[in-house]
């Protein structure tokens, strides 16, 4: 059940009204952080991947990666491809929700760390070998990110 | 002779009007995971309509809204990133100011850039006041950032 809060702030979305930019904004910083999320959780889940294999297998600088993993400011797409495809997963059947669908929704505890949404579906690519990258490859880690 | 606890302090400040529970925009049948107060005038920035009609300043109050809804939903494996010395160039989401003991904290909304800085201050585990905040173009000098933290004990 849909508070009055809630309802003012999708009224342009669920009457079919033209989208203030604003909200737009809003939408398209919560998808990019979601994408964020689902990245960073299946980083963490593969213990033995450091930022300088996912730099290495991307072209990327370490540095470069330690502040995509960091914040999706400036995420784009590609940005998305890239660190699946090195994490060696994909999108599997990405699926939506209508907005209305999702608030209706009764409240449920969540366990931490065990997020679910639509996006959270991954599914590995057939070939992935993690290569170790020698002793200097876990210094390129920021303490803030590092595993 | 009466005393407080911070958390009663909290909600006699909640109940005068001081501060108020921000809610998400847009939660998705999942408890909150993290508790955040803020000052009516920071809630009005907050809350949609957002710039008054500037289009600039809708998109960077937008996205700070987002970083504060994201904050009360639960981050990345539920972790926050916090930047790991004073000043480091970072993109994490927190950060503690410079002097410890002051217990000041940052919510680095840096993007659309330069972004915003919201400022406050954990009453216990996963429950955060906001006070104060400001544009980052207003916090490019070391005398910039002593004002903000001042203004923001005041």
């Amino acid at each position: 059940m849909t508070t009055l809060h809630e309802q003012s702030f999708l009224t342009e979305i669920l009457e079919g009204k033209p989208i203030p930019f604003g909200k737009l904004e809003y939408f398209r910083a919560r998808l990019r952080s979601r994408l964020h999320q689902l990245v960073v959780s299946v980083w963490m889940r593969q213990e033995t991947v450091t930022q300088a294999d996912l730099a290495r297998r991307i072209g990327r600088k370490p540095e470069v990666i330690n502040r995509l993993l960091g914040a999706p400011g400036n995420w784009t797409l590609y940005t998305v491809s890239d660190l699946l495809v090195a994490l060696g997963v994909d999108l599997d059947k990405p699926s939506v929700t209508p907005i209305a669908e999702l608030f209706s929704r009764p409240t449920q505890p969540v366990p931490l760390g065990n997020q679910t949404n639509a996006l959270n579906t991954v599914a590995r690519l057939p070939v992935y070998q993690p290569i170790p990258t020698g002793v200097g490859a876990a210094a390129n880690a920021s303490p803030e990110i590092s595993k | 002779m009466i005393y407080m606890s911070i958390q009663d302090e909290v909600n006699t400040h909640v109940a005068l009007g001081q501060l108020i529970k921000v809610r998400q925009s847009f939660p998705l049948g999942v408890p909150d995971r993290r508790v955040i107060y803020v000052t009516p005038i920071l809630m009005s920035l907050l809350d949609s309509p957002w710039g008054n009609g500037d289009i600039k300043w809708e998109k960077r109050w937008s996205r700070a809204r987002w970083q504060v809804d994201e904050f009360i939903d639960g981050l990345p494996g539920d972790r926050i990133m916090v930047r790991s010395a004073p000043r480091k160039k970072s993109t994490c989401f927190m950060s503690l100011l410079d002097s410890e003991n002051d217990d000041i904290w940052e919510i680095r909304c840096q993007d659309p850039k330069p972004g915003i800085r919201i400022f406050g201050s954990f009453v216990k585990q996963d429950e955060f006041v906001a006070l104060t905040a400001l544009p980052h173009e207003c916090l490019s000098s070391e005398e910039d950032w002593n004002r903000a933290t001042q203004q923001y004990k005041e």
